[in-house]
């Protein structure tokens, strides 16, 4: 029997309570972001046969929220482009009839910060880590360097040095990005930003600001996709994934790529454009990836939002703003919802196409943009209103 | 630095295999220790104990010049801030941070322009 590519949609979507260390367990995470986007579809446990997770073990997951038999399920590595894998594979496997509608899970806990990295000193667990070092750091750690905002500082000053970007340009990104979380009662950060105060906030690792950086927290997400045909009998708005791309590149170590400036965001941005018929003109809104400011800056680009190194001046411009000619990160983006590592992005994105975002809606948005990753690895998809 | 000897590319980081041609025969070799300043950041906060004393420092991203693309992740020194710029020629300095570990800096070539 031949199995014919179906279309896949977007029925459910749902956070855990999100916040700083909140004290929860990973299953607590999983079982709240499950039940949350469950709720939010209508459907039952029982109508589930697959699940992919990228921050829990999928199969632990499945025992311990009651799910089976499971038709499909697969564990996907942390190292890589956040919740895309969990999130594309998910829609590949229904694409190709491995299974009906499958959760796909970003689960966090929050690291440890740097204070209590250090703590103990030569007892720390900063020491242990190191002890623990081999492979790949041991060509960084002795250095002082492998922390990822290290990388964000790289690969943030090439990208000035070859578009002469300016600090007050990535200062207007924050701003606007906080300016659309004022507009979300779920993002953690809310109080006004100036681009003064961006200006005033502290160098993690220069030219990196602390408001450069997404902001810790412990999160779970979930994200429920199945057939078009199933979707349009559930109670939400259809939202059906349109085209979708998940790249590796060569250099597999960040510090140590040849070209910092055009990553793998390149690649995937143009196999995600060569699969559908949808120009960048047709999009209304993008959520992308803000681990580090830079990482926007660099899709947007990619995916030819604006040409090589005009993120800047178009952010400047106001055009990422809400009512701007692409509302980029309309839930205030990671620096501000928290930490949900690429999930919120599908998320909002759906929400979005839903239409149910109220005093941040996007005006009649019919295709979005998400997109997660830099550097080594990249995924992304275009969502369109059923 | 590592090197395949079917094909010629240096390796790093080293791998047991060469990424370029799939050979298996690799070996170590000296190389000249000159590159050039790909990028830099200029650390201002420690995530180790051992750095806590030490911020700020540079570290820098410096492409050697035995291959285009042969990147190697390394620490900046000898240099102010202000005088750090792309493509400026850097030579190793080894440096002995204690009786069993030396570590390759880079520091600028042309130490003169500096004090000007």
């Amino acid at each position: 029997m031949m199995i014919t590519p179906r279309r896949v949609a977007i029925c459910g979507v749902g956070y855990s309570t999100v916040g700083r260390r909140l004290g929860l367990s990973v299953n607590d995470l999983v079982i709240q972001a499950t039940n949350a986007a469950l709720h939010d579809s209508g459907l039952d446990r029982s109508s589930i046969d697959g699940l992919c997770s990228v921050g829990s073990e999928t199969l632990d997951d499945a025992w311990t929220l009651g799910i089976a038999p499971l038709n499909w399920f697969h564990t996907a590595s942390a190292a890589g482009p956040a919740f895309a894998p969990a999130a594309l594979s998910a829609i590949a496997a229904i694409t190709s009839g491995f299974c009906e509608t499958a959760i796909a899970l970003r689960i966090i806990q929050q690291q440890p910060n740097s204070a209590q990295l250090l703590q103990g000193g030569s007892n720390s667990p900063a020491a242990a880590r190191l002890a623990a070092t081999s492979d790949k750091r041991q060509f960084s750690t002795p250095f002082g360097a492998g922390n990822p905002a290290q990388f964000g500082g790289l690969m943030m000053q090439r990208y000035m040095i070859e578009y002469g970007t300016t600090e007050e340009q990535f200062g207007a990104h924050a701003v606007a990005q906080r300016s659309h979380a004022m507009l979300n009662e779920d993002a953690l950060l809310r109080d006004p930003l100036s681009l003064d105060q961006y200006l005033a906030s502290p160098f993690v690792s220069k030219p990196l600001r602390l408001l450069d950086c997404d902001y810790p927290c412990d999160s779970g997400s979930a994200v429920i996709f199945t057939t078009e045909e199933r979707a349009r009998d559930l109670r939400q708005p259809v939202v059906l994934v349109e085209s979708y791309a998940l790249s590796a590149i060569r250099d597999q170590n960040f510090e140590i790529m040849a070209d910092m400036v055009r990553t793998a965001p390149a690649h995937c941005a143009a196999n995600l454009w060569r699969r559908t018929d949808l120009k960048p003109d047709d999009v209304d809104t993008a959520q992308l990836y803000d681990g580090f400011s830079v990482i926007a800056f660099q899709w947007l680009e990619a995916l030819g939002f604006c040409g090589p190194g005009e993120a800047g001046p178009f952010v400047e411009a106001g055009h990422s703003r809400l009512g701007g000619q692409l509302p980029l990160n309309t839930d205030g983006g990671a620096c501000n919802v928290g930490r949900r590592h690429g999930a919120n992005f599908c998320i909002e994105a759906t929400r979005q196409l839903r239409g149910e975002c109220g005093a941040r809606q996007v005006a009649d948005a019919k295709v979005a943009a998400w997109a997660n990753g830099v550097g080594p690895f990249a995924g992304a998809a275009l969502l369109v209103r059923g | 630095m590592q090197r395949c000897i079917a094909c010629g590319h240096y390796l790093h980081h080293p791998k047991p295999m060469c990424r370029f041609c799939g050979g298996g025969e690799l070996h170590w070799e000296p190389v000249s220790g000159r590159a050039t300043l790909y990028s830099w950041t200029i650390a201002t906060r420690s995530f180790q104990p051992y750095f806590g004393a030490k911020v700020p420092y540079t570290i820098g991203v410096v492409e050697l010049v035995e291959q285009t693309g042969l990147m190697f992740l390394t620490q900046i020194v000898d240099c102010p801030e202000e005088l750090l710029a792309a493509g400026m020629d850097l030579a190793v300095t080894f440096r002995a941070l204690s009786d069993t570990v030396t570590l390759p800096f880079f520091k600028p070539v042309n130490t003169e322009s500096l004090s000007r």
